[in-house]
C-alpha cells in the first residue's frame, strides 16, 4: 500500500484497543470498502501491529503500546 | 473538547451576528453597524425644474437656449427642439429679446422630473462575498456537528476532524460577519485561529509518531 490514511489507521487501532474484534465488526468501524479494509488490515499485520486468529482480530503487544501512545496523543489534544 | 465546544459555540454566534446583520441589511435597518458610520441616506425628491419659454434664444438653424430654473437655481438648456411646437405657443422667430430680459411675462412650463425604472438594487460585491462565507460557515458547521456526534475512542480522529471544521467554520463566520457588520467583528475568529493551528499540531505530531513506528 503506497499511502495510509493516518485517520483510517487510527480508527483501527483505537477501536481494538477496547478489545479484539470480529473481522466483520472492525470492518464496520473502518467506514471503509472491504477491499480497502483488508488492505489497510495486512498492512498493520504486516508491521506487527495487529494479529488476526480465528476471525478475531486483536493488538499484539507492539500494537498495544502504539495504540495507547495514540489515544494518549489524542487525548492531549483534544482535552484542551 | 472543551476547545472544540468553545469553537462551536463562537461559530454559531458569529454565524448568527452575520445572519441578523445581512436580514437587517436587507429590510433597510442595520443594528449592529456602529452609529458613528450609519449615514441614513437623504429623501430623494423631485426636482422643480422651470422653463422659461419666453426666455429662448436661438444658437443657430438647430439650437435654442432656454432659461431654466431647476430647485431654484437658475440656467440655460440647450435643445435641438423649439419647446413651444410641444405646448402649441406660436413659434416666434425673434429670440433676440428673450433672454435676459423678454418683455411681458415670462411663459412657464413646469416639467414633472421623470421617474427612475424601479428596478432592485444589485447586491453590493461585500454583500455577496458575506452571504457566501456564511453558506460556507453553515454546511462547515453542520459538517463539524455530524463528525463529533460519534462516540467511543474509535471516533477520536473524526471528533479532531470536527475541531478542524468547527474552526474553518469560525473562520468563515467572522469573515462575512466582518464584511457585514464591521473589521471588530474579525475578533470573534480569535478561537478559530487556536482551532486550526491545535489540528495542524496534532496532525503533524501524528504523522510523525505514525512514521516512526510503521516503517
Amino acid at each position: 500500500m503506497a499511502k495510509y490514511d493516518i485517520d483510517v489507521i487510527a480508527r483501527i487501532l483505537l477501536a481494538l484497543l477496547e478489545g479484539p474484534a470480529k473481522r466483520t465488526s472492525l470492518y464496520y468501524r473502518s467506514r471503509l470498502s472491504y477491499p480497502r479494509f483488508l488492505q489497510y488490515l495486512s498492512f498493520l499485520e504486516e508491521r506487527g501491529l495487529v494479529a488476526e486468529r480465528d476471525g478475531v482480530v486483536m493488538l499484539t503487544e507492539r500494537g498495544m503500546k502504539a495504540a495507547t501512545e495514540l489515544d494518549r496523543i489524542f487525548d492531549e489534544y483534544l482535552d484542551f | 473538547m472543551k476547545l472544540f465546544y468553545l469553537v462551536f459555540a463562537f461559530a454559531a454566534v458569529a454565524l448568527l451576528a452575520a445572519a441578523l446583520e445581512l436580514a437587517a441589511q436587507l429590510h433597510g435597518a442595520a443594528p449592529l453597524r456602529p452609529m458613528a458610520a450609519y449615514i441614513p441616506a437623504r429623501p430623494q425628491t423631485a426636482p422643480q425644474m422651470v422653463v422659461l419659454l419666453n426666455s429662448t434664444a436661438r444658437v443657430n438653424s438647430t439650437w435654442f437656449v432656454y432659461r431654466v430654473y431647476i430647485n431654484g437655481t437658475s440656467g440655460y438648456l440647450y435643445l435641438p427642439l423649439d419647446l413651444r411646437w410641444l405646448y402649441g405657443a406660436p413659434a416666434v422667430e425673434a429670440p433676440a429679446a428673450g433672454i435676459g430680459g423678454a418683455a411681458g411675462r415670462p411663459v412657464e412650463i413646469p416639467i414633472a422630473a421623470v421617474a427612475a425604472p424601479a428596478q432592485p438594487p444589485a447586491p453590493a460585491p461585500r454583500t455577496v462575498a458575506a452571504e457566501a462565507l456564511g453558506a460556507a460557515s453553515g454546511f462547515l458547521l453542520a459538517l463539524s456537528a455530524y463528525s463529533a456526534l460519534c462516540r467511543g475512542r474509535a471516533c477520536k480522529a473524526g471528533r479532531l476532524r470536527a475541531l478542524l471544521y468547527a474552526s474553518t467554520s469560525l473562520l468563515a463566520g467572522s469573515a462575512a460577519a466582518a464584511l457585514a457588520a464591521g473589521p471588530p467583528m474579525l475578533a470573534l475568529g480569535t478561537p478559530g485561529a487556536i482551532g486550526v493551528y491545535r489540528y495542524l499540531a496534532a496532525r503533524r505530531r501524528l504523522e510523525a509518531w505514525l512514521n516512526t513506528i510503521l516503517t
